[in-house]
């Protein structure tokens, strides 16, 4: 960042290059990656201003203007699915903050290594399977048949509720899903970061008579708000996009529940499924896409004026 | 314990993790290298669709061949139809292949869609321009005319006269039926059209009870005959899911309608939207009843409605059904128990939706579109192709148990006839009676016309208005037919966003293109 310019940086770039040459053939690989499949496809952007039909291709098909955002922007469902997916995704960051460095904390307290890795094993399972899984699991608990729950509640002597019809609990439902199936892999980052901080710090830090609380809030966590700050940024960046899986999936797309469940990704594909308008799609899409873009650079710009070496760029 | 590894290691340059880093290099790696070939295959695939299509639609039928099969070079074609592979398919098709490639020098790669899955495979399909022939297209699934309006399908017109017997094989009202902007894009899988709707029983529950079914006049009859049924047997389902009226039509018949939109044909005035017309809401008040008296499933509100798990644990009592002559036959095939099927309704008139509710179309990208013809011609008119799919194989899926009968082998092969072509070329299933298709055909040829057949509106003005409107109705329906809520909240709530989603513009629009078309008319 703090690079000056000097006479000769093509020869000097040159020489890096070669010093650095089997990292950046590492690199490589997903570089590559990254630009067919999150830069190539991004010409298609266009389809988002074009009325597509299928034979005159996204080159031929022609050009509307904004006509496909306007379903989107004044559909009598855009307050609701726009605060849903706001409200979640903001919860869902703090969420996403919170708890996994409380328990990089935890896990940086832990002495025995086999308990460690039994706490972060059963803790990172869950990240492996999907939300269809991971729907029908909570399913199993909620289900008005059989369900775990109403099954524990008639033996309490409680009247069984519906929780496929009942929208208010799934408020809750849903960010207890979210964090169960998330945490462990939040945590892992975290917790990786604390493994280079250096033990000296806490010698000399006890020496000088620290306590615990101390050493914790001004040693380690210092040392993850790099990482914390770079996650963040990244999560406002996808603060438009609900993660179809949790929330189509996870209420089994119950038109009772879309009070609370019912976001921008679901809202989309309810309204286009049927007639197939891969344009109009495209617009919503494109949509989420600058306002994330936008974000990020505004989020980005406010942790650079507070503390430019922590700023992503 | 930790211990710290090196003392200089500051914590700005430490590096957390490398070996993953390296891992995930490597992994990468590995995945890009498979990413790469998968790029490159859909590439090619993208540049070869538009070619085909190009040739195809400019030598058009002129070169259709009227030769001898024998001389064409053979080819495959690649089919796409809705439904799960049956079993013992491959032996199956390997027969049909070998009557295909004997009388039209082609095989055909039949492939399977689930059904749930069938809607977003094809317009994947199709969107990203993959080669193929055939595939299954429906007004209910598969939207037949919004992908011949956007031109997935090719239209058929020209190389239908190459394929005479096709032609002949199905009155002239279909094929005028299934026009979308004046071409015909699809080749209808001749059936019943304007059958009755009605519900089937489980028969030996029906004997159980001495259940009357002459004393149902309408649905609402059958609430005191599913409290019967429910007070005796607490463990069965009743009904699978609500249906407020049978079909979402009216007992009267159906109204002629555009896009859901109710068309009075004397006035030629567009009236209500069809989910919020009066007459739905009287169904969604008894919808309401059932729900509270436990008619449904519990889990009615996330239940799938293709979902046959009900039939297989033979505990569905009830189910709503088209009253085709030989409905019981097919019906008892396809849950594994006898049904008594009752007609509700009178025969409906044939409406668009009716005569583009199955069809198969040929693809734009399809490379050899006057084979595909030759074999839409072939499953059309030759009884052993046909008979052959649907059935399977003598002797290992059914008996020949006379002339033109036979008797299906339980749990062998079997695929919805009304996918594959001309339903009046099955053999009679079991007790079927021998005038099963002279009935249909009687019924079809006495079935009024829909007078709106002729009329195909132009969408384009309204098309975010529409989608709105799908959106509400898509939410609001499945709660209103279950009977989930109160219906006259739920029907404020549907009403308001039919309001806001621009119902009113819609109306307005459709209006004057009906004008407009009724001044062409005479």
């Amino acid at each position: 960042m703090d690079r000056e310019k000097r006479p000769g940086s093509i020869a000097r770039f040159l020489k890096d290059l070669g010093g650095n040459l089997p990292l950046l053939l590492l690199t490589l690989p997903m570089a590559a990656y990254v630009f067919i499949f999150n830069y190539l496809p991004m010409g298609g952007i266009i389809i988002a201003f074009k009325n597509y039909r299928y034979d005159e291709g996204i080159l031929g098909s022609k050009w509307i203007g904004l006509e496909n955002f306007k379903f989107f922007f004044t559909s009598p469902d855009m307050w609701r699915i726009t605060r849903n997916t706001l409200g979640y995704n903001a919860l869902f960051i703090v969420l996403g903050l919170v708890i996994p460095v409380a328990f990089a904390l935890l896990f940086f307290g832990i002495r025995s290594k086999t308990a460690l890795k039994i706490h972060q094993t059963t803790m990172f399972f869950p990240h492996f399977l999907s939300w269809v899984v991971v729907a029908y699991m909570a399913y199993s608990f909620l289900n008005p048949q059989s369900g775990l729950l109403n099954v524990m509640l008639e033996k309490l002597g409680l009247v069984p509720v519906d929780w496929y019809i009942k929208a208010a609990p799934w408020a809750a439902i849903i960010p207890i899903a979210y964090v169960w199936k998330t945490v462990g892999m939040s945590t892992l980052m975290y917790y990786a970061a604390l493994m280079g901080v250096d033990h000296e710090y806490f010698e000399a830090a006890s020496l000088e008579g620290a306590n615990k609380w101390q050493m914790t809030t001004k040693i380690t966590l210092p040392f993850l708000y790099p990482l914390m700050i770079i996650l963040t940024v990244l999560a406002i960046g996808h603060i438009f996009y609900a993660d179809f899986g949790l929330f189509y999936q996870l209420p089994m797309n119950s038109s009772m529940l879309y009070a609370t469940t019912d976001v921008i990704d679901t809202y989309v594909i309810r309204a286009l499924r049927e007639n197939g308008n891969i344009a109009m799609a495209s617009a919503a899409d494109f949509y989420k896409g600058i306002v994330g873009f936008a974000l990020v650079l505004l989020t980005n710009a406010i942790v650079r004026k507070r503390s430019a070496e922590n700023a992503l760029f | 314990m930790r211990t710290s590894k090196s003392k200089t290691s500051k914590p700005r340059t430490s590096k957390p993790g490398t070996s993953k880093q390296t891992m995930g290099a490597i992994l990468a790696g590995t995945m890009l290298g498979a990413a790469l070939l998968a790029g490159c295959q859909n590439k090619n695939d993208g540049a070869s669709a538009p070619s085909s299509s190009d040739s195809a639609s400019g030598s058009a039928a002129a070169t259709a061949s009227a030769g001898s099969a024998a001389d064409l070079p053979e080819v495959e074609l690649v089919w796409y139809l809705r439904g799960s592979k049956p079993k013992n398919a491959d032996s199956v098709i390997a027969r049909a292949n070998e009557i295909t490639r004997e009388k039209i020098h082609a095989t055909v790669d039949y492939r399977f869609v689930e059904p749930g899955d069938y809607d977003q495979k094809m317009q994947l399909i199709m969107g990203a321009g993959e080669p193929f022939d055939l595939v299954w297209t429906s007004s209910w699934s598969n939207n037949y005319v919004a992908n011949a309006t956007k031109g997935a399908y090719l239209a058929l017109d020209d190389y239908l006269d190459a394929v005479p017997k096709l032609k002949e094989s199905m009155p002239d009202k279909i094929w005028n039926g299934v026009k979308v902007n004046g071409s015909i894009y699809g080749v209808n899988n001749y059936q019943i059209l304007g059958g009755p709707h009605g519900m089937s029983f489980r028969k030996d529950i029906v004997e159980k009870y001495n259940i009357d079914l002459d004393s149902i006049k309408s649905v609402k009859d059958l609430t005191p005959i599913f409290e019967q049924v429910k007070a005796g047997e607490p463990d069965m389902v009743m009904v699978k899911y609500g249906v407020p009226a049978l079909l979402p039509y009216g007992e009267s018949g159906v109204p002629p309608k555009v896009e859901d939109f109710i068309v009075d044909t004397n006035t030629w005035q567009v009236g209500s939207y069809l989910y919020a017309d009066d007459s739905m809401v009287e169904g969604y008040k008894l919808m309401r009843e059932w729900y509270q008296k436990g008619f449904f499933p519990k889990n009615v509100a996330t239940a799938a409605e293709a979902d046959q798990s009900l039939e297989q644990a033979g505990k569905l009592f009830a189910q709503f059904e088209v009253a085709k002559p030989g409905a019981e036959e097919e019906l008892a095939l396809k849950y594994g128990y006898d049904v008594v099927v009752k007609p509700l309704t009178d025969p409906l008139f044939i409406t668009k939706a009716a005569l583009t509710s199955t069809l198969n179309a040929v693809s734009r990208t399809s490379a050899n579109p006057e084979r595909a013809l030759m074999f839409l011609e072939l499953i059309n008119t030759d009884k052993e192709l046909y008979n052959t799919l649907v059935f399977g194989l003598e002797g290992q899926d059914y008996t020949m148990t006379g002339d033109n009968r036979i008797e299906k082998i339980p749990d062998t092969y079997q695929f919805d006839a009304w996918e594959l072509g001309n339903q009046f070329n099955a053999y009679f299933n079991g007790t079927q009676p021998d005038s099963v298709w002279e009935d249909t055909k009687a019924i079809n040829d006495a079935a009024e016309v829909d007078p709106m057949l002729d009329f195909s509106a132009d969408l384009t003005p309204i098309q975010n208005e529409l989608t709105q409107i799908k959106a509400a109705q898509k939410e609001f329906y499945v709660i209103l037919k279950n009977g989930l809520a109160d219906p006259e909240e739920a029907m404020k709530n549907f009403e308001n966003k039919l309001a806001q989603s621009g119902e009113e513009k819609v109306r307005t629009e459709l209006q004057k293109q009906i004008d407009a078309w009724r001044s062409t008319v005479k």
